[in-house]
């Protein structure tokens, strides 16, 4: 519940600085595709977003994106024998986070601009064999706040950012795995349209 | 041309004729080390890698870790705390005799590949060639040779094999894990 509280008032904060200084509304929609690598549990991700400006001015611009990222981890599959113990299969556990996100840009000189938002959405969990036939799955609520620097080169902009992720514990075959709030670093490039 | 030039000459094409041989030679290792045909080993712990495997018996002690490619009418061998890994390329007449505790890969619904439990994987292996079908041939309709009888369980797929050592049939698609280790995330309970 901090965690929503706490998501909000980040939103809230970011919407009306920017609100404050603007002044046109210009709708802008742009794809975004990027990769980067999640501290805690140490591996990379991909994502993909689909993003519109729905305010913006000379100085700010306001934006709305849905999120689909993803990374993939190894798991070891115990399956019952006969008798004693277990037999072993190699196996893998997907997660994919699906957020709504609010951004705001501060424009500055030479095609170079700062960000700053928040999102919040859903992280389902899959876990899967080698050929992807899923044994287990669970979803859970995942909340984040990113920031970054970007950079203009005509009608592609490229992206170098930090975000912060806050995830909650999640369940697979009656175990409880207990996950950690991790710093994501990353590089992106998009494609306005 | 005097004796000297010819010297020089005749040692200019020795040296270039042995550069030459050399890099075909090295050539041709290097291609037959990406293709193992007809190779029986008992793998060193450690990694190891082969992109086609044909026609082979390997035995994968503990601490190894044998990752393949495409595999063709070969048995693999996998002791406790043995890896075998990968077949991004497709398996066919492959059987896989492990100790429970190996980790082998999951080609559930693939044609031509089985997966055995073993009690004893080295054992298994020493007696290959007296007691074994070929690689990808059936065991329970396999009945010229050796003195292949169930033993307990037979409708749930759990047969036994001569001295007392057993082996299943491959993991059935509807079977389902009872218990997961994730290699980042820890278990909060």
């Amino acid at each position: 519940m901090m965690k929503i509280k706490r998501l909000i008032l980040i939103l809230a904060t970011l919407f009306g600085a920017g609100l404050a200084s603007g002044q046109d509304t210009a709708w802008r929609g742009e794809i975004m595709l990027g990769g980067g690598y999640l501290e805690d549990p140490g591996k990379a991700y991909g994502f993909l977003q689909a993003r519109g400006s729905f305010y913006e001015d000379d100085a700010f611009r306001h934006s709305l994106f849905l999120e689909y990222l993803g990374h993939v981890d190894d798991a070891v599959l115990e399956f019952p024998a006969f008798g004693k113990g277990g037999f072993f299969e190699d196996g893998d556990i997907t997660f994919s986070n699906i957020t709504v996100n609010y951004e705001l840009e501060a424009k500055l000189d030479f095609g170079v601009s700062l960000y700053a938002g928040a999102g919040a959405g859903l992280e389902l969990i899959s876990l899967d064999d080698r050929f992807n036939f899923s044994f287990d799955s669970d979803s859970n609520f995942v909340s984040q706040i990113f920031a970054g620097v970007r950079i203009n080169f005509g009608p592609v902009w490229g992206q170098l950012g930090l975000r912060y992720l806050f995830r909650e514990d999640f369940s697979l075959l009656g175990d409880q795995f207990k996950t950690n709030d991790s710093v994501a670093y990353e590089l992106s490039v998009s494609f306005e349209f | 041309m005097n004796k000297r030039n010819q010297l020089v000459v005749l040692t200019f094409v020795r040296a270039l004729s042995g550069f030459i041989v050399t890099l075909v030679s090295g050539f041709l290792v290097g291609c037959s080390n990406s293709r193992t045909v007809g190779k029986e080993k008992r793998l060193a712990p450690g990694n190891h890698v082969s992109k086609t495997v044909m026609d082979s018996d390997f035995l994968i002690p503990e601490g190894a870790t044998m990752m393949v490619d495409y595999s063709s009418r070969t048995r693999y061998f996998v002791e406790k705390g043995g890896a075998l890994t990968g077949f991004p390329k497709g398996v066919e007449l492959t059987t896989v005799y492990a100790e429970e505790g190996a980790l082998v890969p999951n080609l559930c619904g693939q044609q031509g590949f089985a997966v055995r439990i073993v009690n004893d994987a080295t054992f298994v292996y020493r007696n290959r060639h007296r007691e074994l079908p070929p690689a990808g041939i059936d065991h329970a309709s396999n009945g010229g040779g050796a003195n292949v009888v169930p033993v307990v369980g037979v409708s749930t797929g759990f047969w036994g094999w001569g001295r007392g050592w057993g082996w299943v049939h491959s993991r059935p698609c509807s079977w389902r894990p009872v218990s997961v280790r994730l290699s980042s995330y820890r278990m909060s309970r």
